[in-house]
């Protein structure tokens, strides 16, 4: 027995050693001198050892095996006082270095408890320093509480996004292991119901609280607000793999334990170095309770799922649910709020979020904790859930109780899968939290996940000898080159086996659960054993990777929908889980009937909106039905919808166009062509609205708290930080569009203030902008550090090919450059200025024409040739791939690094946890330019794709002859409404909105920075972001601009696919880009190129 | 007198000659209101939702209209464009023509031997097989999975394979080089537009009465060849005729296959069709004017290859 355990521990030293020395191999490999353009007012400084610090890869189970043989501890040191943090004192450079990573932190007085206590933001380090008596494993404890909103006005690191709290454990500068690199701590988020008079929440009749309810009757999701409170809590594994708290080992001796925010700020009261105690068996649970007897007389009390005490994250609210007709409460027309939990986004399936309720027990005795339950999903498996009651486990087995799969609604007593479980509750108000655990199946789960990481590593270190089509006939030298990667494999094989045999256990069939491993287990087995194997089944290999991601990932998942939960006398009989036939036929048959007479189309809307107003502005969108009904929600409370009617209507995309021809169109569109609508006349400029106008509405509409509505320019000013770049796409320079005449009525400048042709189509709410994509690991394992220029990028490349490696690119590549190189995508007619005789002599009209955009594509000149010469040798030259899954080859960290749009990050979140903490987005590289002061600087210009809200023609249609546009009252009404949209507190809680219902990772792009800024990133993602929002270019508006990029895109595939020299390939098309231009200028009357020569007397 | 002129003669209706024409028809409609009255509701639509717009189009194809301002009246100077100064219209009336002789007449005639052939199979197999032929047309969008074939990763099929075998060392873009772009697009057409008349010629096939075939071979005919000229194709000429009208109008409608396989526009215009031609001016331009220029033209050559048709299968068994 002794050897055998002392076998496996040589097997693990082995391992990790060995995987220790191939990192430095490589290191030392690749650390030869990457010519790295270091410059003063750099911005992006990614030191590799402080990524190094945090790639730790060692599992938490492999540091148990290392250090078995030191024992727990026994007892608990003295409690640190958060107050007494420690901060590393400063004696030479190195350490100065250090201390500058330290968190800005205030010792506050806690009104609650008096005690002292640390407010830690965001970012940057806490340490504690303890002095251990003895070596042993030790557990920590901590007393912590969520903050909310902002604690220091002058300071923006300190403000609490109500994502989660997310903390990085560092023992003496090194992450121990992989599990203390994202240890989770829960906020308190708790339902807001409809409130009396005294601000508390309404009870019905049985019990349940009161929704809002919406004009249909249909009860209205509830918004959510944070009730922090102190908690103690043990540091535990936030994916739950482990459930008891996480151990350390610490040598006798002074030692610093440091926390690293990675998100959010949190209140620390004190940590406790010590052990944890052993949770009793339910047998021993039975025993201790003994004498107590099963209450007589008392009524079961019925707990409604739906409406929790407090849930762990803003996303688990209550559902409707329609499948049954007797899920309680149940309406045939109206949508009631009858459930929560379920399968659609990540709503209480994930590992470690959880929901308490409240409930009042009239006697002291045993009781039947009775849920009725839906579980469709996990198919062949079970939910797993752990439930607390008043905060601690009741027994051991209540850490994984489960709910098994049925393909209809459950009544069971809480039970795990083997024995059904009764409780001893006293008289009095108790709390039963049930937590989404990962139950049985976590011992399994952990291995295979485990398995799953170093299967990626020996891909990787394979594919870095073979390439990714690999010649099935070559002798590669495996056993030479990576000997450990072959041991390796037949380790795993045999760790598959094991978990394989494990699971077919638990779920008692062998199925389409266990099929995976055993494929792997039979593929590693023959590719281990004869290494000329490796290459031929590498494809297989990459696949079946792969598909045990999407195995693990559908597997974690705990989904489980809960309707209610009974506690009643032990030994009671169990109400009915499904209604019989009748029910069932009398529920449908209601529900059809009732279909009838449903208002389908006023979305979520609290009053009747009036469709014969005539000054209520419609607005149409296109996007989900959720995000109608939060918009709809959003107007009812906090636009004033009683002297500005707003009536929101989904449409089906493409239907504007039509509708606008016919002069049946919505007064407010969110997702029309700005270029399109607005050079046929079809939009209203929203710079007219200026202060004139403005102070007009100002009088008549006064928006929730006092708000005032701005003008454009303020707007401009207010919400877009003075971002010019992000109206250029929805501006259009042309000084023959001073006025226009429509329909015979002229509508005017107004305010006497001149436009000068220059009219606005839109105010932007979306962004999207690419953004430079990279795996922190590899880049730590290959020695290489974040481009900050193009020519970095090469050399990357040439380490990355070394590595059989590639880089992704985007086909924008030829706009970023020019960007990048101050190069305009159009020529304007200043291009032309030149050709005045007197430059002196220019005209106000000839002023005016100067500043005439898009008379020409401007890819025909030297510049722009050379910015598409380059970006086409990606592909040529160096190989890079046209067509590739950019998130699938970024997991598999074949491609490390690729220029993407950075809202793939949502996508990567969820679609790839296993490298969670492993990549992260920085700003393009750039061009080294040289300023007018001759200073030298890097243009990192990403071109952005704004989307716009848009004023249409319907809105003025109630003018008469001779009016301004601006003095139409629904104009005005529309302008309140866009400049409203767009502020910074509406797109901030539009963003929040859509966190709460899908889930962290969706974040919104919005194009106000502000907001955008304002959500859940980490320190190093938001600094990021700004900095790429503050390089953003915008391509300005013009007729016929489809057709540059249209040819510009032939141009490149006539480059990539025949081999043309790239400035002919260009140039071929260069003529045809400018007749265009021409054609389509002419046809709305624009300045067109041939026009302006002409004026200026220029021969052509 | 010829006879035919004779027979003219015979055939034309005595007027009457206390009412005029409209006098009289307008009386024939009195007593057949009834059957007016049911055929309205199909020529209330049909009118409404075909004839008009052609009318419509028509008339548009003379104005330079944006969709959102009052069209402008410009003549003929659409179709002048569009004859004489448009390349990329020439380059679509060509691959056009290329994809309608493909899909037409070659996809016509492999239909009639596939379907031939089949007809020689006992009925259970038949089944099968028809299925098979038939299958790729009934799945709307089964064309995809030529891009799964042909994908431009270095992971798609074709790539993956051929670059095992070292055929070639890079991933071809398949669907964006032009050299290879017109032969797969064709390929892919030729695969699904065994549809419609492939059906309608099995079952063509099924309607010839057997007792022909037997007074055939008294009367001299030699082998299976003469059979079908002589009885078989003779006997179902109006499946003949239903095949060819679809396969021409879906020859000439073609262009949604290559939008989803290559992209729209694809690369260089090579693949461009007179349909993309329309789709890029009306849907993408805006210019409703030009497109219905195009749309007449499209609507002209669609009647003419109709009308050249209903020739050529009057040939049919003489």
């Amino acid at each position: 027995m002794m050897i055998a355990k002392n076998k496996s521990k040589l097997v693990v030293l082995l391992l990790v050693t060995s995987m220790l020395l191939q990192l430095f191999g490589s290191v030392a490999m690749f650390a030869a001198p990457v010519s790295q353009l270091k410059l003063e007012n750099s911005t992006t400084a990614h030191s590799l050892d402080a990524m190094a610090e945090l790639m730790v890869s060692t599992t938490y189970s492999d540091y148990l095996a290392l250090h078995d043989e030191i024992p727990d501890a026994t007892e608990n040191l003295p409690k640190i006082s958060a107050a007494d943090y420690y901060i590393p004192e400063v004696v030479d450079e190195e350490t100065a270095e250090k201390v500058k990573d330290y968190a800005d932190v205030s010792v506050v007085t806690d009104e609650e408890t008096g005690e002292e206590v640390l407010y830690t933001p965001g970012s940057g380090k806490v340490s504690f320093k303890v002095n251990v008596p003895k070596t042993a494993m030790y557990t920590i404890k901590i007393k912590y509480r969520p903050l909310v909103g902002s604690w220091d006005e002058s300071r923006t690191d300190d403000d609490s996004h109500g994502s989660n709290i997310e903390r990085i454990l560092i023992i003496d500068d090194l992450v121990p292991y992989k599990e203390a690199r994202t240890l989770n701590f829960s906020r308190f988020w708790a339902d807001n119901y409809v409130l009396n008079s005294g601000y508390e929440s309404v009870k019905g009749e049985d019990g349940r609280y009161n929704f809002r309810l919406d004009f249909n009757k249909n009860e209205m999701r509830p918004t959510k607000s944070e009730a922090p409170e102190w908690v103690e809590t043990y540091i535990t594994d936030s994916e739950t793999f482990f459930d008891a708290p996480l151990k350390f080992m610490l040598e006798e001796g002074e030692h610093v334990i440091t926390f690293e925010a990675a998100c959010e700020p949190m209140a620390i009261a004190w940590i406790e170095v010590g052990y944890a105690d052993e949770v009793i068996t339910y047998e021993e649970y039975l025993e201790k309770y003994a004498d107590a007897k099963v209450p007589e007389n008392v009524k079961e009390v019925m707990i409604h799922a739906e409406t929790p005490y407090q849930t762990s994250e803003q996303v688990i609210y209550a559902m409707n649910d329609r499948t049954s007709g007797i899920t309680y409460p149940q309406d045939p027309a109206a949508s009631l709020l009858n459930t929560i939990g379920g399968n659609g986004g990540d709503k209480w399936k994930s590992p470690g979020q959880w929901i308490k309720y409240e409930v009042e027990i009239a006697e002291d005795g045993w009781y039947d904790i009775v849920p009725r339950f839906k579980q469709t999903i996990n198919q062949g498996l079970f939910s797993s859930r752990s439930l607390k009651i008043d905060g601690e486990y009741p027994f051991l087995e209540a850490k994984s109780l489960q709910f098994k799969y049925g393909d209809d609604w459950q009544v069971k007593k809480l039970n795990d899968g083997n024995q059904d479980f009764k409780f001893y509750l006293t008289k009095g108000a108790h709390t039963l939290e049930f937590r989404a655990v990962l139950g049985d199946m976590s011992n399994v789960l952990g291995e295979i996940e485990n398995i799953q990481t170093k299967l990626n590593d020996y891909y990787r270190q394979i594919l870095m000898i073979t390439g990714s089509e690999p010649d099935d006939y070559t002798d590669y030298e495996f056993s030479k080159l990576i000997p450990s990667v072959l041991t390796g494999m037949k380790q795993e094989k045999k760790n598959l086996d094991k978990v394989s045999k494990e699971l077919e256990e638990k779920i008692g069939t062998k199925g389409e659960n266990t099929v995976i491993l055993d494929r792997i287990s039979f593929l590693l087995d023959e590719m281990s054993k004869d290494e000329n194997k490796i290459a031929a089944n590498l494809g297989n290999f990459k696949s079946y990777i792969g598909s045990l991601g999407t195995w693990l990932l559908s597997t974690k998942a705990q989904p489980l929908q809960l309707d209610y939960v009974l506690v009643q006398p032990a030994g009671n009989k169990l109400p009915k889980a499904n209604a019989n036939f009748f029910q069932s036929m009398a529920h449908e048959l209601k529900s059809f009937i009732m279909s009838f007479f449903t208002d389908y189309n006023s979305i979520g809307s609290a009053t009747k909106i009036d469709d014969d107003d005539p000054n209520a502005v419609e607005v149409w969108i296109t996007t989900g039905r959720d995000q109608a009904t939060i918009m709809r929600q959003m107007v009812d409370d906090s636009f004033n919808n009683e002297s500005v009617a707003v009536n929101l209507k989904l449409i089906a995309a493409g239907t504007l166009l039509p509708a606008t021809l016919a002069g049946v169109g919505p007064d407010v569109s969110m997702d029309a062509d700005p270029n399109g609508y607005g050079i046929r006349n079809a939009v209203v400029p929203l710079n007219y609205f200026q202060d004139e106008t403005v102070a007009k509405i100002n009088e008549r509409i006064t928006l929730p708290g006092d708000k005032k509505i701005l003008t454009y320019d303020e707007v401009k000013k207010t919400y877009f930080r003075d971002n010019d770049e992000l109206f250029v796409p929805l501006t259009l320079l042309d000084p023959d569009r001073v006025e226009y005449e429509e329909d015979g009525k002229t509508y005017k400048n107004i305010d006497g203030v001149e436009r000068n042709g220059v009219v606005s189509y839109g105010l932007p709410y979306t962004i999207d902008f690419p953004m430079l994509f990279y795996r922190k690991d590899i880049f730590v394992e290959l020695g290489l550090e974040v481009p900050e220029t193009w020519d970095d990028v090469e050399a990357i490349i040439r380490a990355l090919s070394e590595n059989q490696m590639e880089m992704g690119f985007s086909q924008a590549m030829t706009q970023i450059y020019m960007y990048q190189s101050g190069i305009e995508w159009f020529e304007s007619a200043e291009d032309y200025k030149e050709y005045y005789e007197n430059p002196e002599e220019i005209t106000r009209d000839s002023r005016e024409y100067l500043r005439t955009v898009g008379i020409a594509s401007n890819l025909g000149s030297n510049g722009a040739l050379d910015a598409f010469q380059r970006m086409t040798e990606w592909f040529t030259l160096y190989g890079e791939p046209v067509t590739y899954d950019f998130a699938n080859r970024f997991r598999t960290g074949e491609m490390p690094i690729s220029i993407a749009a950075y809202t793939v990050y949502n996508q990567l979140k969820v679609f790839a946890p296993e490298i969670a903490g492993l990549w992260e987005f920085v700003q393009l590289p750039g061009v080294e330019r040289v300023d007018d002061e001759g200073n030298k600087y890097i243009d990192h210009s990403t071109p952005g794709t704004p989307q716009a809200v848009m004023m249409m023609k319907d809105a003025v249609d109630d003018l008469k002859d001779g009016q301004d546009i601006t003095e139409s009252k629904k104009a005005q009404n529309a302008w309140a409404f866009l400049q409203w949209w767009v502020s910074k507190d509406t797109q901030e809680r539009f963003g929040q909105e859509q966190v709460a219902l899908m889930g962290t990772a969706a974040k919104y792009n919005t194009a106000n920075v502000d907001a955008l800024l304002g959500q859940s990133w980490t320190a190093q993602e938001k600094k990021n972001l700004e900095q790429q929002f503050a390089s953003l270019k915008g391509t300005p508006m013009s007729p016929g601009n489809y057709i540059v990029a249209r040819y510009t895109n032939f141009a490149f595939y006539n480059v990539v696919d025949d081999g043309e020299v790239a400035s002919e390939a260009m140039r071929g098309y260069i003529d045809d880009i400018d007749h265009e231009l021409s054609r389509k200028r002419a046809e709305y009357g624009f300045l067109t190129k041939e026009e302006y020569f002409e004026e200026l007397g220029i021969e052509r | 007198m010829s006879e035919k002129a004779v027979m003219q003669q015979q055939a034309a209706p005595k007027l009457r000659k206390d009412m005029t024409k409209w006098e009289w028809t307008l009386r024939e409609m009195k007593v057949n209101k009834v059957g007016y009255f049911m055929v309205a509701p199909y020529y209330i639509v049909f009118m409404l939702f075909t004839i008009v717009p052609v009318f419509v189009s028509l008339f548009l194809s003379l104005t330079q209209f944006n969709m959102l301002e009052a069209p402008v009246f410009v003549g003929v100077d659409n179709y002048i464009r569009l004859l004489l100064d448009d390349d990329t219209f020439l380059l679509a009336v060509e691959n056009t023509l290329v994809f309608a002789t493909m899909t037409g007449p070659v996809s016509y005639l492999l239909s009639l031997m596939f379907a031939w052939f089949i007809n020689e199979l006992t009925p259970k197999i038949r089944a099968v097989v028809t299925l098979i032929f038939y299958a790729p047309s009934i799945s709307g969008q089964v064309y995809l999975i030529w891009q799964t074939l042909f994908s431009s990763d270095q992971y798609g099929w074709v790539n993956g394979t051929l670059m095992k075998l070292g055929i070639i060392n890079g991933p071809i873009l398949w669907f964006q080089d032009t050299d290879y772009i017109m032969t797969l697009v064709i390929v892919v057409a030729l695969w699904t537009s065994l549809g419609t008349s492939f059906l309608s010629f099995i079952a063509g096939f099924q309607v010839v009465d057997k007792s022909l075939y037997e007074a055939g071979s008294v009367d001299g005919v030699k082998n299976r060849w003469q059979e079908l000229w002589y009885i078989t194709l003779p006997v179902m000429k109006n499946q003949m005729m239903f095949g060819a009208i679809m396969a021409i109008t879906q020859s000439f409608g073609f262009g949604a296959i290559v939008t989803a396989l290559c992209g729209f526009p694809s690369v260089d215009y090579c693949a461009h069709t007179i349909m993309h031609h329309l789709d890029d001016y009306g849907g993408q331009r805006w210019e409703v004017g030009y497109a219905s220029a195009i749309a007449t033209i499209l609507f002209a050559v669609m009647i003419g290859s109709n009308l050249l048709v209903n020739k050529l299968l009057s040939k049919v068994g003489k």
